[in-house]
């Protein structure tokens, strides 16, 4: 397939993806504002004290802890290993899964375990996407500048690669920890005992099988820009 | 000059690379500065320098063979026109920036380039030439065995390339270091290499001192390669030694150097070099034997030289004339249009083969 008509499907699948966040937003994301909006102001004070309890630190320290630990790792081998991009997407497709979708498979779990995977899968995603765009910075001349000044791989990301990144890291790290207590902040405002029947019928599986379709759309957009930068 | 040694301190044999180059092999001694002119000259760098793989041939540098070495772990040091520094280094940071530089030889060489005021200097504070100068403190510093030099004048205006020229001649010299130089600018190129290489369509063309390159091409591509050329069409009538007689589109004869043994009747592209055709306001036949009549068209003033644009071949009904460029010092009034005739010696003409359409 020639460039040309890779940028026009890359471009169908960006404006196919635009439609689809209008109508997630519309039947997702709207819905779930008004649960919230709809819950009595006498349940909100309970809903502070939980927001801060052990389980909600332990979910924002796990999404941080993987944001640089799995994220940065992954960000800089998608960077140097340009083959490994599809994967590195698929990663950080997580960011466009919404919020109250989140949230609601959390509620719906009610496990530690899949409390910790979807706050660690949201802070590699956050992680990884904040690492990879400011290695985009990075020109490659620099790392050729290290390694005939005799500086080994490494040595080249430590003192070179690092220090440069290191804003997009801090990015990834504050993104990471805010989108996790939001996560925690939403599931918490919409459990019981007002807003889970609700949120079980947005979780339902025509609005699953959208965000499906948008996630599947979005690999096949990074997919295409993948072939497009070669 | 300095008489240089003969073993050579860098050798390339027979190195080749898809798409790049094609079995280029030539050495630099210690203290010398060969410069490869034309665009396949970065490709040859890239592949010293272990930052692009060669398929075949080898690449020693004192003694030992490097071609499947890392580039970090390469003798060599890359010096680049000042777009490689790293931002967050600062001028002192960079010249120690290789493992192993002490602190003395940090101070050393930032003495030696002119940096001591800078050392607190972030790359975005410097200028183009203090950029250059702090590229090549990182490159000395870890005292390399040759040093690459990807046309690292680039970004200098003309006077400031002059004076980088003499600092690195001069390093060359005392350190004895070997230096490669590319480039696609011929000033550049002669301003800095004691000998030329010609790359061209991915070929070593010709190498050797300057002089000889410009003077002696032994193509058509290496005379546009290392300079200005005006060009005459011209099929060759006869031929003795390397000297061949030539009859030009418009019907006079000429004589041109052979570079390569060509047969009689072999339609040939004639090369000159502007500033070696003499040109004056009077009849061919007064010039003497080998002068042409021809049209000035246009003189232009360019500062220290004159430019002259001539149209070989007078009244020609075929409009068979060729357009030749003259270039003379600048001084005094510039000459008016009208009937001149141009001469040249033999040996600054130089005959190519051309193919047939």
């Amino acid at each position: 397939m020639n460039r040309r008509r890779l940028s026009a499907v890359a471009l169908m699948a960006m404006l196919l993806l635009v439609a689809l966040a209008v109508v997630q937003f519309a039947v997702l994301t709207m819905p779930a504002m008004l649960v919230l909006a709809a819950r009595p102001a006498s349940e909100w004070a309970g809903l502070w004290s939980q927001a801060v309890s052990a389980t909600v630190v332990e979910c924002n320290a796990i999404a941080v802890v993987t944001s640089v630990l799995l994220g940065l790792p992954a960000a800089l081998a998608a960077w140097h290993w340009r083959g490994l991009w599809v994967l590195v997407s698929l990663l950080v497709a997580p960011v466009l899964v919404p919020v109250a979708l989140l949230a609601g498979t959390e509620l719906s779990s009610q496990g530690l375990t899949v409390l910790l995977v979807s706050h660690a899968s949201l802070g590699l995603a956050l992680g990884c996407g904040c690492a990879l765009v400011a290695l985009q910075g990075v020109e490659p001349g620099l790392l050729e500048a290290a390694a005939c000044a005799g500086v080994g791989p490494l040595a080249a990301g430590r003192r070179v690669v690092l220090p440069l990144i290191a804003p997009g890291i801090l990015a990834g790290v504050l993104l990471s920890g805010a989108s996790s207590m939001m996560l925690s902040l939403v599931s918490i405002a919409m459990g019981p005992p007002a807003g889970y029947a609700a949120l079980s019928g947005l979780t339902a599986s025509p609005i699953l099988a959208v965000i499906g379709i948008a996630l599947l759309l979005c690999a096949v957009v990074l997919a295409a820009m993948t072939l497009l930068r070669r | 000059m300095r008489q240089l040694p003969i073993e050579p301190i860098f050798r390339l044999d027979g190195i080749t690379a898809a798409g790049g180059v094609t079995d280029v092999t030539f050495h630099v001694a210690e203290g010398e500065i060969v410069t490869l002119l034309g665009a396949g000259g970065l490709d040859v760098l890239a592949m010293v320098a272990g930052l692009r793989r060669a398929q075949r041939g080898t690449i020693a540098v004192a003694g030992r063979i490097l071609t499947r070495t890392p580039t970090y772990r390469r003798p060599i040091g890359l010096v680049r026109a000042g777009q490689d520094l790293f931002p967050h280094l600062d001028v002192r940071a960079h010249v120690g920036f290789s493992p192993g530089v002490s602190r003395q030889r940090v101070r050393e060489v930032m003495e030696r380039l002119g940096l001591m005021s800078l050392a607190d200097r972030l790359p975005a504070a410097l200028t183009p030439e203090q950029r250059l100068r702090t590229g090549l403190g990182r490159a000395l510093a870890a005292v390399p065995r040759l040093l690459l030099l990807d046309d690292p004048l680039a970004l200098l205006p003309p006077p400031r390339q002059a004076a980088m020229q003499d600092l690195l001649r001069r390093i060359a010299e005392e350190d004895g270091l070997a230096m490669l130089q590319a480039t696609e600018e011929p000033s550049r190129a002669f301003g800095l290499g004691n000998r030329i290489g010609v790359v061209s369509q991915g070929h070593l063309m010709q190498i050797g001192p300057p002089q000889e390159v410009y003077g002696a091409p032994v193509s058509l591509a290496v005379a546009i390669a290392t300079g200005p050329v005006s060009a005459l069409g011209g099929l060759l009538i006869e031929h003795e030694a390397d000297i061949g007689r030539l009859r030009l589109a418009c019907g006079a004869t000429i004589e041109a150097r052979l570079p390569r043994r060509l047969p009689i009747g072999q339609p040939c592209v004639i090369a000159l070099r502007p500033e070696l055709i003499a040109l004056a306001r009077i009849p061919a036949a007064e010039m003497g034997e080998g002068a042409v009549p021809a049209r000035l068209i246009e003189a232009l003033f360019c500062g220290d030289h004159i430019r002259l644009r001539c149209r070989v071949g007078l009244d020609d009904p075929l409009e068979a004339a060729s357009e030749v460029i003259v270039i003379r010092p600048s001084g005094g009034a510039l000459p008016r249009p009208g009937e001149v005739s141009l001469a040249w010696q033999a040996s600054h003409a130089h005959a190519f083969a051309v193919a047939l359409p």
